[in-house]
């Protein structure tokens, strides 16, 4: 069925790309989230216009990562880790806006095969884990990373303005993790990809942030030399500063 | 006013951060400690990951003690021989505690030591320090004639061989006496990220009997070094040490410990351990607390490197 689906799906692509007026043109606003100093997140506006009728789904994924998910149990009266799994293909950041209910836009074997909506998302998971309970821990990435606001499904956030413009916002946190991330705009139309596009974005450190955050990562030992220097200095110097008055 | 913390990879209040060293700054003004052991819970509770907390945290005590060691110095206050013998044993083990911190973060249980840890010593040393400080309260309400106390005690300890004459503490033990404690400390130190300043004040007065009058300075000595190389070594190993967190921190702290010096001058020996030992007990009882109580969500994630 997922084959038949995915079959259908590149043949509207095929189909609509051939034909001469473009179904769905899209645009964002900044392709490049910079994180300065005074960061405290950001908004990117996804944008554009499509042909015909039609529903909107934006997804937003960032660079996947591998994900240790451990749980904590009792342990006489205190609570430590005990059970752990390790998964890949974990995205840092997940973000789905929709004009419509997912369910109402396209079937749940086209939604799982393109992994649309937080319900879809699939994990690897790593090494031979006998761990039988694995959909208690695939559960608690997804409870997890939207308690930090980084897994975010937001039905009817697209919105269409007079069947011809789109528009929606995604929403990036003070603790996005840098890299490349990539936004996929999708035109569904009775349950099938009429056309389809794709956005890069990249959450990238600037400036200060970014030259602290490089000698830490590539010169760690001339970092730790600088911070015990600078530790040592403004110590002396506050010392100093406070004998005189 | 939100500030990024590059290492930390979060947006914090500036104020609050500068209000937390400002506080922490004050209450080591006063009792003459550096809080590690205050602070760096705290940054955990607002967010912090714990090894950016343990390694920031580290790299603002080598600022303060180096601050705080300065008047120690001119008063002569600082035995240096004994802060030598203190820091190799002191730089050994804190080499070994960054070890051991990398290793129980891969284990996923660093977290639980660094709870139990804490709740082990804070709760020895609250405890005592409270019992001790309100006997002398006691006694000096109701005074009651006891044995006098004898000049020196001899235990076992006494008969350990390499022994080393500290002029300045006036003592003639063995060299591996304070080793053995600069060790323990160090381990200690690189684990919770703190300078060790409250377990080794202690062990210096009470195990190795060192006259007070030396203990806060030859200890803030040995302090900076130990401090500073953990700093290194997390900074090299683990990649966790935030200048800037360290940098605003250590501007609320210098502020805030000179308001405290100052404030607890006004205070009398007794009364300053008896209140130290009840904050020392708060915080212990936050950690118990956080280690019995159930988890809002018992499960936790870890991003893997690489």
């Amino acid at each position: 069925m997922a084959v038949r689906v995915a079959v259908l799906a590149l043949l509207a692509l095929l189909l609509t790309t051939s034909s001469q007026g473009q179904p769905l043109i899209a645009d964002i606003s900044d392709h490049r989230i910079r994180i300065d100093s005074g960061f405290t997140g950001s908004d990117v506006l996804l944008f554009g216009a499509i042909e015909g009728k039609g529903d909107m789904v934006v997804v937003v994924r960032g660079p996947d990562q591998r994900v240790v998910v451990r749980r904590k149990d009792r342990v006489a009266g205190m609570w430590m880790n005990r059970a752990k799994m390790t998964f890949d293909g974990v995205p840092a950041y997940y973000a789905i806006a929709s004009s419509r209910a997912l369910d109402e836009i396209a079937p749940p074997e086209f939604l799982a095969l393109y992994q649309i909506g937080l319900a879809a998302l699939r994990f690897t998971p790593v090494g031979a884990s006998a761990e039988s309970n694995m959909a208690t821990f695939h559960e608690a990435i997804l409870r997890n990373r939207r308690r930090d606001d980084l897994y975010r499904e937001e039905i009817g956030a697209v919105r269409l303005l007079g069947g011809r413009l789109f528009r929606t916002e995604f929403y990036f946190p003070a603790n996005v993790p840098t890299g490349s991330y990539r936004a996929d705009i999708y035109l569904i139309r009775d349950g099938i990809v009429v056309s389809a596009e794709t956005a890069p974005l990249f959450v990238t450190k600037t400036g200060f942030q970014a030259e602290i955050n490089d000698y830490a990562q590539n010169q760690p030992a001339i970092y730790g030399v600088a911070a015990i220097a600078i530790a040592l200095f403004t110590g002396w110097a506050a010392a100093a500063i406070f004998r005189k008055t | 006013m939100q500030i990024y913390l590059p290492i930390a990879e979060m947006s914090a209040n500036i104020f609050l951060l500068l209000g937390m060293g400002g506080v922490v700054g004050f209450l080591s003004g006063v009792f003459g400690i550096s809080g590690g052991f205050l602070i760096t819970p705290l940054l955990i509770f607002i967010g912090v990951p714990p090894p950016v907390a343990v390694g920031s945290v580290v790299n603002q005590i080598v600022a303060s003690s180096v601050s705080g060691v300065l008047a120690h110095w001119r008063r002569g206050n600082v035995d240096v021989k004994m802060g030598l013998v203190l820091l190799i044993g002191g730089l050994a083990g804190s080499t070994v505690g960054v070890w051991l911190f990398a290793v129980l973060s891969g284990l996923g249980q660093i977290d639980f030591v660094i709870s139990v840890t804490y709740v082990f010593f804070l709760g020895i040393i609250g405890g005592l320090m409270f019992l001790e400080s309100a006997r002398t309260i006691l006694r000096q309400r109701w005074p009651v004639r006891g044995r006098r106390r004898k000049l020196h005690q001899h235990y076992w300890i006494h008969g350990l061989p390499f022994k080393v004459r500290f002029r300045r503490s006036k003592l003639y033990i063995s060299a591996l006496l304070p080793l053995g404690i600069g060790l323990v400390v160090g381990v200690l130190a690189a684990l919770m990220g703190i300078g060790g300043g409250f377990i080794m004040i202690p062990a210096m007065i009470y195990l190795l009997g060192m006259p007070t009058s030396v203990v806060v300075g030859t200890s803030l000595f040995q302090i900076i070094f130990v401090t500073a190389n953990v700093t290194f070594l997390q900074a090299v190993n683990n990649q966790t040490v935030d200048i800037l967190l360290a940098l605003v921190l250590l501007i609320g702290g210098v502020i805030g410990a000179q308001i405290g010096t100052r404030f607890g001058g006004r205070l009398r020996g007794e009364h300053l351990r008896g209140l130290l030992a009840l904050i020392v007990l708060g915080v212990c009882a936050k950690v118990i607390f956080d280690l019995l109580g159930t988890p809002a969500d018992p499960y936790t994630l870890t991003v893997a490197k690489g």
